[in-house]
């Protein structure tokens, strides 16, 4: 039953993923100033990871990623009256969320790590730029990529949890997005992950605590 | 006979109004029971907090012997819901609902879902989304009992069917209670609905269920009493068991519920020319019964079972 959960996850967020993947493309014929499309630079300007746009990429693309997922995964449910269907089913609903959260984390980190990874191996490969390269350099990168978790999960959250009026609904998500930019700007790279990781536990014990109580 | 639910002062409020007022009730084990009330009268939402959807206040309930509150997945795989509006995932064919639903059930029964989309004739290539609210119902029931539940609950599922379609789907409702024998509680504001099905009613008015009984008993015990006078009709009738009265030129129309000695010398005391006593069929008789003040309608406590169960109302 997992293995149909996860299924109808993915399909359900194949239209974004595919979005995300147009996205990916996009940026990164920006960073390697191979012009895609007609306003895009075709010279570069700065070293590969240095002083480049990576890390605000990367807030772009997680940012819109982390929203869209949440969001698709919770209240497109709440608001089409699902829930009543899949909450029904003979399987707990911290099985039904945490399969939904795996998806929706999976999602996020692989697509993240994507434009990290093929920037990574753009900047590798002999002949782009005049100047050496260490992997080191890609560290800000991840550093970003790791904090994106709680911006995903604060959408989620948001998307569950009862609110009385839209503002005070957004306040996990706006939550979620102070937990990243603060992890994304710890000096290490161990620092940024335990502050993301220990945001996301929050996060994740109060989406559990709210899909439990709330009603549908 | 055991009781497939079993619901004790349950309550629930929104936004500090009453919407569910403190209801009991049993539905015995192999029954068919309508749950009737206007619109907001509270029957999707007793029926939401018995699937857990919904959290009550405060109160408790049993469905197949098991609190609702800490349902196993075991006791799940034998109860089948429809929900209002028969929401299901658009984007998915039936055939890829059937399949997505197959996952969660041990025991599912392939050869009623083909038989039920043979009847209905639907495809599985379908998608959900391009499917009439008829279909989508029909779809609905094939995936709800093709686990062979034992226990149906059904939140208003001929809601937005034109008359053939709801005929058709309630006669494929009947065959299969026939053939397995299952408790179905289903709510409805469509009184023929409830008519050809329920074995037994129940009405909410203003969150308060008002009636609990068998559905001739409340057929039976409604009654219209028409009062001819010469003059001018009383402005108010002190009836036992009067649920609204209605003055007419030199008429006044009573409905009563029963029309026992008592009530007939109450009537008679009112000193009218004539007295003309009209049975009315389950719809004018839900009609007058709902129509009536919220505060002052008479509960029905025909039975033993049915006395127990209005005492247990909270606004008795």
């Amino acid at each position: 039953m997992q293995k149909a959960l996860v299924i109808k996850e993915l399909r359900e967020s194949a239209g974004i993923v595919i979005l995300a993947v147009f996205g990916v493309a996009y940026l990164l014929a920006e960073l390697t100033a191979t012009p895609i499309m007609p306003w895009q630079n075709s010279y570069l300007y700065t070293y590969p990871f240095v002083w480049d746009s990576t890390q605000t990429y990367l807030w772009y693309l997680g940012g819109a990623l982390g929203l869209a997922l949440g969001f698709r995964q919770t209240a497109w449910e709440l608001s089409h009256g699902t829930y009543f269907f899949l909450l029904h089913r003979p399987i707990s609903r911290r099985a039904v969320f945490g399969v939904k959260l795996l998806v929706g984390l999976t999602l996020l980190m692989l697509i993240t790590a994507l434009l990290i990874a093929l920037f990574t191996w753009w900047s590798t490969t002999p002949g782009h730029f005049d100047a050496p390269f260490f992997l080191s350099m890609t560290v800000p990168a991840w550093r970003t990529w790791v904090a994106l978790p709680p911006l995903y999960l604060g959408a989620f959250l948001a998307g569950i949890r009862p609110g009385r009026w839209f503002g005070s609904r957004l306040v996990p998500l706006v939550a979620g997005f102070l937990a990243a930019v603060a992890a994304s700007n710890m000096p290490w790279f161990w620092l940024s992950a335990a502050l993301s990781i220990a945001a996301s536990t929050l996060l994740v014990v109060a989406i559990f605590y709210y899909v439990q109580v709330r009603d549908y | 006979m055991t009781d497939a639910i079993v619901t004790n002062r349950l309550t629930k409020h929104y936004h500090g109004r009453r919407v569910v007022d403190s209801l009991s009730l049993k539905v015995p084990a192999g029954s068919v029971y309508g749950l009737l009330g206007r619109n907001g009268a509270g029957k999707s939402t007793a029926i939401k907090i018995l699937m857990g959807m919904v959290r009550p206040d405060s109160g408790a309930a049993t469905l197949l012997g098991e609190d609702i509150a800490a349902i196993d997945t075991a006791t799940r795989q034998r109860i089948a819901y429809l929900a209002e509006g028969h929401p299901l995932y658009g984007w998915m064919t039936i055939g890829q609902a059937v399949d997505f639903t197959r996952a969660f059930y041990p025991r599912w029964n392939d050869t009623l879902v083909d038989q039920i989309l043979d009847h209905f004739e639907l495809s599985r290539k379908q998608k959900f989304r391009r499917l009439s609210r008829g279909q989508q119902a029909q779809v609905s029931l094939a995936l709800a009992v093709a686990p062979d539940p034992e226990l149906l609950v059904l939140d208003d599922p001929t809601l937005g069917m034109d008359t053939v379609v709801r005929r058709d789907f309630l006669e494929s409702l009947i065959q299969i209670i026939q053939r397995q024998g299952r408790t179905i509680l289903f709510s409805s504001h469509i009184l023929g609905d409830v008519e050809r099905v329920a074995d037994r009613i129940g009405i909410m008015i203003g969150g308060v269920l008002r009636v609990d009984c068998r559905t001739e008993t409340f057929r039976e015990s409604v009654r219209k009493i028409v009062l001819e006078f010469v003059g001018t009709p009383p402005e108010s009738a002190d009836v036992p068991g009067l649920v609204s009265a209605r003055q007419i030129r030199n008429t006044l129309e009573l409905v009563l519920v029963g029309y026992d000695d008592a009530q007939r010398e109450a009537v008679e005391r009112l000193r009218p020319q004539s007295i003309e006593v009209l049975d009315l069929n389950l719809e004018d008789a839900f009609i007058e019964y709902t129509r009536g003040s919220r505060r002052s309608l008479p509960l029905f406590a025909t039975e033993l079972d049915d006395a127990e169960s209005a005492r247990n109302q909270g606004a008795a």
